[in-house]
């Protein structure tokens, strides 16, 4: 009988089917982006430690300068100089090894004998579609392919190259190993906290979404209750039904999540996160999870449906209890003012040196309270505003409308709520993206390769650290690097013991146009020519050299001058790369040099924060859409009836924006400065302070304005159901 | 309660026309909801209407009342022929327009607001209609005290009574003191003790106030109340066409 009556409460009207299935809805979309922001964060995690093996740093002490330690049979000799192509940096693992070496490589199977090199799929097909003389050639002839198993993504650029021991100087640090390092160092803290933090952002507006929706159409169903109790059923057994009804809509739509989330894990990879894209296996979650998922969202969901059901005193006449709200009170400020300041606390810790344990659960947890607590604090503050507002009302739409909002605080605001998370986590995003460098002149972004408009070096020029110790035939990498197409000089800056400038010979100056050609001897300019990105327009201060002996110079840093163009410059990096002089790391831009790791912690930040908005805002548009016209259902008799009294249309509209700008008005202005604030907390704290906040880049504002432009079409939309909810001929038959 | 005989109560002879349908067709679908009603209703009267349900009463009201346009047929509404307007040749603006200004309606159940309070109700139409929050408020204080319901000014519907929920959507129908005040099975909900003490007022305050009153009921002793019936059965104004056209005679 129980099931019959389901039948009966559950699918008896259209209203009661359309409800079933947005819950059914609700819960699927919940259920699949919570599987699939589960499977990012374990692949995240998977992925670094399938590339771990190339932070050598973990792997032990490296070997001193300049001792050239031979590869042994079970040891070899691994270095990993910045390599780079087209402003993209090239994870490249050097090793010299012996022939019959039994060290194992990840990913490869013997280490490559010296002039070969294994590639990441990735990198091969690079390498394929450029000219070899600008990339293939700086690493000899390939003779494999490294295997997923030792990527991070498919989008990994990794190279492998087996080198002559000779060459393993220690210019750049070098490793003797037996074994690569297969676990991560935890570098990716930040990382890891961010994603933590863009998640919840997420499935924050996921859960109110869910909340609303499970809500939705409670005065109807209410009124089906009171009929059962008529016929005969008890408290318990209604509330039994309502448990029973949702349990079974809320497993249809999670078992649909779970298929959905399966069904978009391939185009949900193609996301560039943090080092690329994903490889579709890393964003798998264990069936475990997936079980525990389903089940818990079954169990909260019916169980609260059970428990308002219960609670809401359905009697054979109708509701007996009030139901009006419980007031809001002051207590739901503690969650967002505990969080927010425990989060500056945190950051002030910070900056002050003092060292605060587990700082980034802390300020995960600072995130989650301060996120929360503004759902919670939303409703009284909304309460307060519109207390006030409601004795100052002067047309019919705003009485109207402030009624609604005081009598039902909860309700109005959780109508608007996710849209606010949603800004919220925007503002956050945003503020953290335009975060710069503190030691950096803020008006100078991260250059493209050869960004010499920022800097008094000639444009395109690319600077190669010199390895001073080893001896080297400058005059034949000048020669072959002089012949390269596209490449305009090259100049040799010295250093000297005790000396504060760079010197360069009179005709490498004039080479870099600070002399006229034919100048001699040697000058001195500053240091900050080659090594400061913000050097300014003024030409560098040329100063007379002091008397040197050209055998105390030591080597410093090549200057290779070319057009600018991309092929010219990677063309100038292989001849210097395979010429005889041995370098630090690739010949790189100053903005390169400077640029690198700025750029990728924004590209990782940006991504995250264009699909947390997207998705975020998404959500909250359905949530504000479906809510609003909830509460306009909810009351469409009386409503459909002063319409019919005469209330013009423009009225009802006036009423429904009501309900949705106030809450949303009182609480935006906090909402925005609360991000920036934790922005600020975040970056900060997890940056100790090196970076700073600036303004946000216009496309922040578009995006805020198309974010607010798609809540405000939403609320449009429920215009026409309102209107056709609350006309004569549908209200005389209620 | 089919069985109530219609009575011919004969209206005072200079009683002017002050609503006048004529050959009002109203279908839904196949259903034939008014099959040609004539009726004429004067300046003051209070009417009632009876009829099986389903024969077509509410749909008469709502034609009457430019809530509906009738398929075929007119109503003009007006007791001199300078103000008469055909109410279905108006658009819907201007229909809301007149129900806001010069009719007044009250329902069976569920008519109020429940967020808001019994003055702020009453209220409602006065603000619809452009007054001060203030006037509006006050005005609307006075009409409940009318009704007897100074001391449930400020409680909201779900606190009160079916009779004093009922009440308070009578002052709302009259605060701004229409011409016409429809009324749709207003004690339908209520207990016969609760549905008499409604009626009292509502025919009280109707004839102090000189307001034209279309009443639909189906209890005979509510009918009583009422300066004529006439009864709608099947679409068809069974009793008050030969009192309009005795009207007309006179
Ligand atoms: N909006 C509508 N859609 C379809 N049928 C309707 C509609 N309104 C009324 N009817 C039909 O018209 C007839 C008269 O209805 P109504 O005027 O409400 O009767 P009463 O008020 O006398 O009970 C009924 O058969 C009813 O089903
Ligand atoms: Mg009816």
């Amino acid at each position: 009988m129980s099931l019959a009556l389901t039948r009966l409460v559950a699918a008896g009207t259209r209203g009661a089917r359309l409800r079933l299935v947005g819950i059914a809805a609700g819960v699927g979309i919940g259920v699949t982006l919570f599987l699939l922001l589960w499977g990012a964060f374990n692949g995240l995690q998977d992925r670094e430690e399938r590339s771990s093996w190339t932070a050598l740093a973990v792997a032990g002490d490296p070997v001193a300068v300049g001792s050239t330690p031979a590869p042994t049979r079970d040891t070899v000799l691994v270095s990993s100089p910045t390599e780079r192509f087209d402003g993209t940096v090239i994870t490249r693992l050097d090793i010299a090894a012996t022939s019959d070496s039994t060290v194992t490589v990840p990913g490869i199977s013997r280490p490559p004998a010296a002039g070969t090199y294994y590639a990441s799929p990735a990198l091969a097909e690079l390498i394929d579609s450029v000219p070899a003389n600008q990339l293939g050639e700086r690493f000899g002839t390939r003779i494999g392919l490294i295997s997923d198993t030792a990527l991070a993504s498919p989008d990994s650029l990794v190279v492998v190259t087996g080198q002559p021991a000779a060459r393993m100087t220690g210019a750049v640090m070098t490793f003797a190993i037996s074994d690569f390092p297969t676990l991560s160092f935890g570098g990716r803290a930040t990382y890891q906290t961010l994603a933590v933090v863009g998640g919840i952002a997420i499935l924050l507006p996921v859960l109110l979404l869910v909340g609303i929706v499970t809500d939705l159409g409670a005065a109807e169903r209410r009124e089906r209750f009171a009929t059962l109790r008529l016929l005969g059923a008890t408290p318990g057994v209604v509330a039994r039904i309502a448990m029973g009804e949702t349990a079974l809509t809320s497993l249809t739509g999670a078992l649909l999540g779970v298929l959905l989330a399966w069904l978009v894990r391939p185009l949900a990879a193609l996301l560039p996160i943090n080092e690329g894209t994903f490889f579709v296996a890393d964003l798998a979650v264990p069936p475990v999870a997936v079980i525990a998922a389903v089940t818990l969202t079954v169990l909260a969901t019916s169980l609260t449906a059970g428990y308002r059901t219960y609670r809401a005193g359905v009697g054979p006449l109708g509701v007996t209890r009030q139901q009006r709200e419980r007031r809001p009170r002051v207590v739901a400020l503690v969650p967002l003012t505990v969080g927010f300041l425990g989060m500056l606390g945190v950051t002030v810790c910070t900056l002050a040196d003092i060292q605060v344990p587990l700082f980034s659960t802390l300020l995960i947890g600072g995130f989650i309270l301060t996120a929360v607590g503004l759902v919670l604090a939303g409703p009284y503050l909304t309460y307060r505003v519109s207390r006030v507002a409601a004795r100052r009302a002067r047309g019919a739409a705003g009485v109207i409308a402030l009624a609604r909002i005081t009598a039902t605080p909860r309700a109005t605001f959780r109508a608007v709520s996710g849209l606010l998370i949603a800004l919220f986590v925007v503002t956050v995003f945003t503020a953290a993206v335009t975060s710069v460098d503190a030691s950096v002149d803020a008006s100078v972004g991260p250059g493209s390769p050869g960004g010499g408009e920022e800097n008094a070096l000639p444009a395109g020029t690319l600077l190669a650290g010199l390895d001073s110790t080893a001896a080297t035939d400058f005059d034949e990498s000048r020669a072959l690097l002089t012949a390269t197409e596209g490449v305009r000089g090259v100049a040799l800056a010295y250093s000297l013991t005790n000396w504060e400038g760079v010197i360069l010979s009179g005709s490498d100056a004039a080479t870099l146009g600070l002399l006229p050609s034919g100048a001699a001897g040697y000058v001195s300019i500053d240091n900050s020519y080659i090594n400061v990105r913000s050097a300014g327009e003024a030409p560098p201060r040329v100063t007379e050299a002091p008397t040197v002996n050209p055998d105390d110079l030591e080597p410093w840093v090549m200057l290779i001058l070319t057009d600018g163009t991309v092929a010219a410059q990677e063309r100038a990096r292989t001849t210097a790369e395979t010429g005889q002089i041995t370098l630090m790391g690739a010949p790189a831009s100053v903005a390169e040099n400077q640029g690198g790791s700025v750029a990728t912690l924004m590209r990782g930040f940006t991504t995250m924060a264009h699909l947390g908005v997207l998705i975020a805002t998404l959500i909250s548009t359905v949530s504000l859409a479906v809510s609003t016209t909830a509460s306009i259902l909810d009351r469409r008799r009386s409503l459909g009836l002063l319409r019919l009294m005469g209330m013009p249309v423009p009225t009802l509209r006036r009423i429904i924006l009501g309900e949705a700008a106030l809450p949303f008005l009182t609480v935006v202005g906090g909402s925005i400065l609360l991000g920036v604030g934790v922005a600020w907390s975040l970056i900060t704290t997890l940056t100790y302070g090196k970076r700073v906040l600036s303004w946000p880049e216009p496309s922040a504002y578009i995006v805020l304005g198309v974010s607010l432009l798609l809540a405000l079409t939403a609320v449009l939309a429920t215009f026409r159901t309102a209107r056709a909810h609350t006309a004569v001929s549908v209200t005389r038959f209620e | 309660m089919s069985t109530a005989i219609a009575t011919t109560t004969v209206p005072t002879p200079h009683t002017a026309v002050l609503l006048s349908a004529r050959g009002l067709r109203v279908t839904f679908g196949h259903t034939e909801a008014l099959r040609g009603v004539d009726l004429d209703i004067n300046t003051g009267e209070v009417i009632a209407v009876m009829g099986p349900s389903g024969s077509g009463k509410s749909t008469l009201l709502h034609a009457l009342a430019g809530v509906i346009v009738p398929d075929a047929g007119t109503v003009s509404y007006g007791s001199t022929p300078a103000e008469t307007v055909e109410i279905c040749a108006l658009d819907e603006t201007a229909r809301a327009r007149l129900r806001l200004t010069d009719f007044g309606f009250v329902f069976q159940f569920g008519q109020l607001l429940p967020d808001l309070s019994a003055i702020d109700n009453v209220s409602i139409p006065l603000l619809l209609g452009g007054m001060r929050r203030k006037d509006a408020l006050r005005q609307a204080r006075t009409w409940l005290g009318r009704l007897g319901l100074a001391e449930q000014a400020n409680q909201r519907p779900t606190e009160l009574s079916g009779g004093q929920a009922q009440r308070v959507a009578i002052a709302r129908a009259l605060v701004t003191g229409p011409r016409v005040l429809f009324a749709d099975e207003p004690t339908g909900s209520l207990d016969s003790l609760a549905a008499e003490n409604v009626m009292v007022l509502l025919t009280d305050v109707a004839r102090e106030t000189g307001t034209t009153v279309l009443i639909i009921t189906h209890d005979a002793r509510t009918a009583s109340y009422a300066d004529r019936e006439i009864i709608v059965r099947d679409g068809r104004v069974t009793a008050g066409f030969a009192l309009s056209a005795s009207v007309a005679g006179s």
